[in-house]
């Protein structure tokens, strides 16, 4: 799963959104790292639909314009859980690497300053 | 409706019509949200974006369908055959076009110094390239000089001309040493973009051997290859490529949208032209490669043989015709689905890729 599919499922997790709302929730979630452009939010949510990640919420036509509200699906939910529990078994076994590397790094600084 | 809410709807029109239909107005509105957010408006950059994702959209097929992607690669493979006809088609009219039957028909007859039937008969090389040919027997013997004033009358270039006399035996079945002095002309001529080239063979007559004198010639003209006949073919078959695999995406969203009926309707339709395109399309591929392989700089503009010839042109067009209204059955179908269709976002769920 690519990033900007990942944020933009976990934007439509905490409840339906409109494709303005999708944009704005992606930026803040991702600290301004991710905007996405229409382009690419509308292909990503076209491609959601069809494997059926997302679907259709509702729409609501303010002023003449209308926004479609998508939520996230059960096998969305599901998708985004196993994607979760991916990335954090990533980041943990990065984490226990890292760990691993700092003490070797500080055994050796040891060394290096008695030796 | 605002300008720049007309603006931005323009930009929308890269994408396929069923798409643009369905997520015009919420694209859209979500643009006029990014304008009024402090975002600003769209870019150069960004509307190119916006245009490429549209494009994009245009060639993508329906996820978790292996048959629309096969269907694709089939539909780029049959009207890319048919593009690279087209563009050969087009590349020949930048070529020089050949003398009318009657123009053949009168050179013909000067050269043989009059009398006797001209046939003419039209072909092609096996580049596609128009030749016409004549015939002519008449009785009386050759000469070069009349051939050499005819051609040159007609404004061509001579660059080849032989000149052979022999003695060719009467009947071999009786003596073979009683003979008849006969004549062989060959010649090759060029003029403005053309190439001609012509033999005669011609049995004099003279005091020892009163037969009668008679002369059989043959002559070519062809069109020269110009530069554009080979870039165009190869440009008519990519163009081709493309516009079938736009016209396979563009059908299997249909396929998508429609009801089980409707869909298996438009499926066995796809199928058997595609089915019936296999013929056509290969005797297509298989004069692609003559265009391509073809030696223009050969002195006769023969025909290469192979299998195309041996593949009865009946079938093929049959097949063709087949194909063809099977094809647009399932395009007036797939069209007629799409105006009424309800929104389609609701689709059956599909494995995670």
């Amino acid at each position: 799963m690519q990033e900007p599919t990942f944020l933009i499922l976990t934007a439509l997790a905490a409840e339906p959104t409109h494709g303005y709302g999708v944009i704005r929730t992606v930026e803040e979630l991702s600290h301004g790292e991710v905007v996405l452009r229409p382009g690419t939010l509308y292909g990503a949510l076209d491609r959601l639909a069809e494997q059926g990640l997302v679907e259709v919420d509702r729409e609501e036509a303010v002023e003449g314009r209308l926004r479609r509200y998508y939520r996230l699906t059960d096998s969305g939910a599901a998708a985004l859980t196993a994607q979760v529990d991916r990335l954090r078994r990533h980041a943990d076994a990065a984490e226990t690497r890292l760990r691993r590397l700092r003490r070797l790094r500080g055994q050796t600084a040891f060394l290096g300053a008695t030796g | 409706m605002t300008e720049l809410e007309r603006r931005y709807r323009r930009l929308l029109w890269a994408f396929p019509g069923p798409y643009r239909r369905q997520h015009a107005a919420e694209i859209v509105t979500t643009l006029l949200d990014l304008a009024e957010s402090g975002h600003g408006r769209l870019t150069a950059v960004q509307a190119l974006h916006l245009v490429a994702c549209g494009i994009r959209q245009r060639f993508r097929l329906p996820a978790g369908r292996p048959l629309a992607a096969i269907a694709a690669v089939l539909a780029a493979i049959a009207v890319g055959a048919l593009g690279s006809a087209a563009g050969t088609w087009f590349g020949w009219w930048t070529a020089s076009s050949v003398p009318s039957n009657q123009a053949m028909r009168d050179l013909t007859a000067n050269l043989v110094g009059g009398g006797g039937d001209v046939s003419v008969f039209p072909w092609q090389t096996a580049m596609k390239g128009s030749v016409v040919g004549t015939t002519a027997t008449v009785h009386s013997a050759s000469s070069a000089d009349r051939v050499r004033t005819a051609l040159t009358d007609a404004g061509w270039r001579i660059t080849t001309f032989t000149e052979r006399t022999s003695a060719t035996p009467v009947d071999l079945t009786k003596d073979p040493s009683v003979t008849v002095p006969t004549r062989f002309l060959y010649f090759r001529a060029t003029k403005d973009g053309l190439s001609l080239t012509g033999s005669s063979w011609s049995v004099i007559g003279d005091a020892r051997h009163p037969v009668g004198e008679e002369t059989e010639q043959r002559l070519d003209v062809w069109a020269n290859e110009t530069a554009a006949v080979r870039p165009l073919t190869i440009t008519g078959s990519i163009l081709g490529a493309v516009a079938g695999w736009l016209l396979a995406a563009a059908l299997a969203y249909r396929v998508r949208s429609s009801g089980r009926y409707r869909r298996s309707v438009l499926t066995t339709l796809v199928a058997a032209a595609l089915a019936a395109a296999v013929l056509p399309v290969f005797a297509l591929y298989r004069s692609l490669y003559q265009v391509l392989s073809y030696d223009s700089g050969a002195p006769n503009p023969y025909i290469v043989d192979g299998p195309s010839e041996q593949t009865p042109a009946d079938l093929v067009r049959t097949c063709a015709a087949v194909g063809l209204v099977a094809l647009t059955v399932a395009l007036l179908i797939a069209r007629r689905g799409t105006r009424t269709d309800p929104d389609p976002t609701g689709h059956e769920p599909a494995a995670l890729g």
